[in-house]
């Protein structure tokens, strides 16, 4: 009796056996690694996917920005002096003459701003300069990073439409292509939009 | 100890769990807050297109009721606009169109459009000189403070200097090559759906009898509706069989619809590039329209076909894989459209004395004696300098093709409106020096004398039949209810007659605000007898002169704001003083003119 009882005690108060720690350790380590596999995964596709739909915002709110400002323009310029730079249109970069506005965000007659979009290493930068008289306030915004390329083609409103010297433009097409990396690889996203000049 | 250690594995599949869950959490806020940004990005372009549409529909009102709309608020597609319209003065309406998406109450994005609509006949005064045929004669010490564009030679003396560019066109035959015009006068419709036939692109062909570049062509059309019409595209195409070869297309234009009436008249329209046409080909005209039920276009017909070497054809879409053309009513050969073809023509140039200079670009056939600060467009160049050195240099580009002429900017269907609306007004008395009640706008029979210092506030259109003599000191100024826009005086009735004479400090002025202008059009024609039809004294005087057929001479010492004419004789010491403005300026048409939108005047806010 009190040796099956000794037997029992025995059995509870045994440790693990060797064989038990090694099976629980591999249960262990295969559940670990499956999740460390879920983690590793959810978060590269994570990753992956706010790269893409960041990228894509990015190029459409630029795009809309430089959409917006071409639309109010009264006309392209060929080019804007600001001290020491020179910012010529073409075909890497948009000056856009925009009419100034008063206090109250009215356009002034015969006084104009100048909008300049142009690549800044792997920013696209946006600038404003305004005249003197205007009310409209000086800018400097970068409006995305990993700018690959911008590309403006002018063109008139001929149907099918022309492509013409920016001076003789009434229409701008604006190609802007980012950079994105995912993990190892790297993808370029390009969107495309054009604008007429409203105010021409 | 065992029954101590059970469940562990359900704390191992909670971390899990957990884990799993906060990534999926970490993934779905991520996207959420992606679509949130995408969507307002969206609805945000939605907006505008809801508020342009607003615009649209409110200056479609303003002309469907004369003006007296004022707003309204209308649910659209995928939200509402908000529109209303405040009287800025007399004939200018601003129109601030607001669209809400998803509605008005309780919108998510809204933005906001605003511009200004006005009454009358818009007319672009692209540059401070504009110079026909005849060209441009400068004296010495002359200043321009703008742009030439001159269809003819620009000569100058001495020590003249032009701020802006100097363009010189390639001379067009005075004549036109290949013409018609109707003997059996009908109307046929176009840029609309009639009798079943969507008659958008319409066609005419013709033979040159000479291998030569064309220059210009000029379409008798007039408009239809209450507008705005847009710009038709006008094409010289090749010969296909019988009809418009669609992938050969020689030289692209635009028919200005602000040249064209209610009546219809000759209408020019020039070309982006001039390719050479080869005599005893069928080229065809074409028009190029968009379909407008309401606001289309009328070509001037000739059901007796009296042109012999070309025929009519209109089409649904000249675009279209294979197009189909088809004959006017009746059968080929049996109409006619009216137009005028013009060819070849003279090499024009540039030429200067000593120390004139351009600070802009400078395109002619040839250039001569000038200090060209930017660059040079030619075919030949001698004793000048471009970019600070002589040519060959980087800023000199050989070879360039010449410029295309321009059309002027007033019409001769404009100026019969002007006169139309002055005639309807009634006629006028003499007018009275000082009156504080203006004078016109009505029709003035006979010649106009002015002795001196006589101040006149006008209401136009005014046309005076005759002559017009100003001694010294005398002023026209456009009444104030015309805000910003402006007036026209003209003169002359058969091109006979019409021609103005002016001593010194006489003033031709707008209302003072914004770009408003009063111009003195002469229909005076100088090209026969070389007779001066605009001849203005020295010193004081100032304004804008616009003889599309004839001679201004600006005297000494004045001061413009801007000169057009078939030839322009500048003599010494005047300054022309271009003004940006006026490339937009719009003139009061009265109460029968249709609204349309004031370029300049678009914001988004």
């Amino acid at each position: 009796m009190q040796s099956a009882k000794c037997k029992v005690q025995n059995l509870k108060n045994r440790g693990l056996t060797l064989i038990e720690i090694l099976v629980a350790m591999g249960i262990a380590t295969v559940a670990g690694m499956l999740l460390l596999v879920i983690i590793v995964n959810s978060a590269g596709l994570f990753q992956g996917q706010s790269s893409k739909v960041q990228t894509g915002l990015n190029v459409n709110d630029a795009l809309s920005k430089i959409r917006a400002s071409a639309k109010q323009a009264s006309a392209i310029a060929n080019s804007y002096t600001d001290g020491q730079t020179v910012y010529t249109t073409g075909s890497d970069q948009l000056v856009l003459k925009v009419a100034s506005v008063d206090g109250e965000g009215n356009i002034i007659e015969n006084l104009s701003d100048y909008f300049v979009f142009f690549k800044d290493q792997s920013y696209l930068r946006f600038k404003v300069f305004p005249d003197p008289s205007s009310f409209r306030k000086v800018s400097n915004e970068v409006l995305t990073a990993s700018l690959e390329s911008v590309v403006f083609n002018y063109f008139n409103l001929d149907n099918p439409p022309l492509e013409v010297n920016p001076s003789q433009a009434s229409k701008v097409r604006i190609s802007i292509s980012l950079r994105q990396r995912i993990g190892t690889r790297v993808e370029i996203n390009t969107a495309t939009s054009e604008a007429n000049l409203r105010n021409d | 100890m065992i029954k101590d250690q059970s469940g562990q594995i359900i704390i191992l599949a909670f971390i899990a769990l957990g884990v799993m869950l906060f990534t999926v959490l970490f993934i779905i806020g991520g996207a959420q807050l992606y679509f949130q940004n995408a969507s307002y990005s969206a609805n945000a372009e939605k907006a505008i297109a809801i508020a342009e549409a607003g615009v649209d529909k409110a200056i479609a009102s303003l002309n469907k009721t004369g003006g007296s709309y004022t707003d309204e608020s209308t649910i659209l597609g995928d939200g509402a606009y908000s529109v209303t319209v405040t009287n800025k003065d007399a004939i200018t309406k601003v129109i601030e169109s607001t669209g809400f998406i998803p509605d008005k109450n309780n919108p998510k994005v809204k933005r906001t459009v605003k511009i200004n609509a006005l009454r009358g006949t818009g007319v672009s005064f692209n540059y401070g000189l504009q110079v026909g045929e005849g060209g441009l004669e400068l004296g010495n010490g002359n200043i321009i403070k703008g742009s030439i564009y001159s269809n003819g030679s620009i000569i100058m003396g001495n020590v003249n200097e032009i701020t802006g560019d100097a363009w010189v066109a390639a001379g067009v035959s005075p004549t036109a090559n290949q013409q018609a015009d109707c003997q059996v006068c009908a109307e046929f419709v176009f840029g609309k759906i009639i009798d079943g036939q969507t008659r958008l692109d319409i066609a005419q062909s013709f033979k040159p009898s000479i291998t030569d570049k064309i220059r210009k062509v000029a379409l008798k059309v007039k408009k239809t509706g209450p507008g705005p019409h847009a710009d038709p595209i006008v094409r010289i195409m090749g010969d296909d069989n019988g009809k418009p070869k669609r992938n050969e297309v020689l030289a692209t234009g635009v028919l200005n619809n602000l040249l064209v009436t209610g009546d219809p008249g000759f209408i020019d329209v020039t070309f982006f590039t001039n390719p050479t046409l080869i005599a005893e080909t069928t080229y065809w005209i074409m028009i190029d329209t968009s379909a407008n039920n309401t606001n289309y276009w009328v070509w001037q017909n000739d059901t007796a076909a009296s042109y012999n070497r070309g025929q009519p054809k209109w089409s649904a879409d000249w675009g279209a894989g294979n197009p189909v053309w088809n004959d006017l009513t009746g059968g080929p050969n049996l109409n006619d459209f009216s137009f005028n073809i013009y060819m070849g023509g003279t090499i024009n140039s540039i030429t200067s004395g000593n120390n004139s200079k351009v600070l802009g670009d400078v395109h002619a056939n040839t250039i001569n004696g000038l200090t060209i600060q930017k660059e040079a467009y030619y075919q030949a160049i001698a004793n000048s300098t471009v970019g600070g050195s002589a040519c060959p240099n980087p800023k000199c580009h050989p070879g360039s093709e010449d410029p295309a002429p321009q059309a002027f900017p007033i019409s001769e269907a404009n100026i019969n409106s002007w006169k139309s609306g002055a005639e309807s007004a009634g006629p006028l008395p003499s007018p009275t020096c000082g009156s504080p009640v203006a004078w016109g706008p009505g029709k003035y029979s006979g010649n106009l004398i002015l002795g001196s210092s006589c101040s006149i506030k006008v209401k136009t259109p005014v046309w005076i039949t005759g002559n017009l003599t100003l001694e010294n000191g005398n002023s026209f100024i456009l009444d104030s209810s015309y805000g910003s826009t402006s007036g026209v005086i003209i003169l002359g009735t058969d091109g006979t007659q019409g021609y103005a004479t002016m001593g010194n400090q006489n003033k031709i002025l707008g209302t003072g605000e914004g770009s408003s202008i009063l111009v003195l059009l002469t229909t005076y024609d100088s090209r026969v007898n070389q007779q001066t039809a605009i001849t203005i004294g020295n010193v004081g005087n100032s304004g804008v002169f616009y003889a599309d057929k004839g001679i201004i001479d600006p005297g000494n010492s004045n001061k413009f704001k801007e000169l057009t004419a078939w030839k322009i004789t500048l003599t010494n010491d005047s300054i022309i003083d271009y003004e940006t403005g006026l490339a937009s300026t719009l003139f009061s048409s009265g109460p029968q003119g249709s609204y349309s939108l004031v370029k300049g005047t678009y914001q988004v806010k």
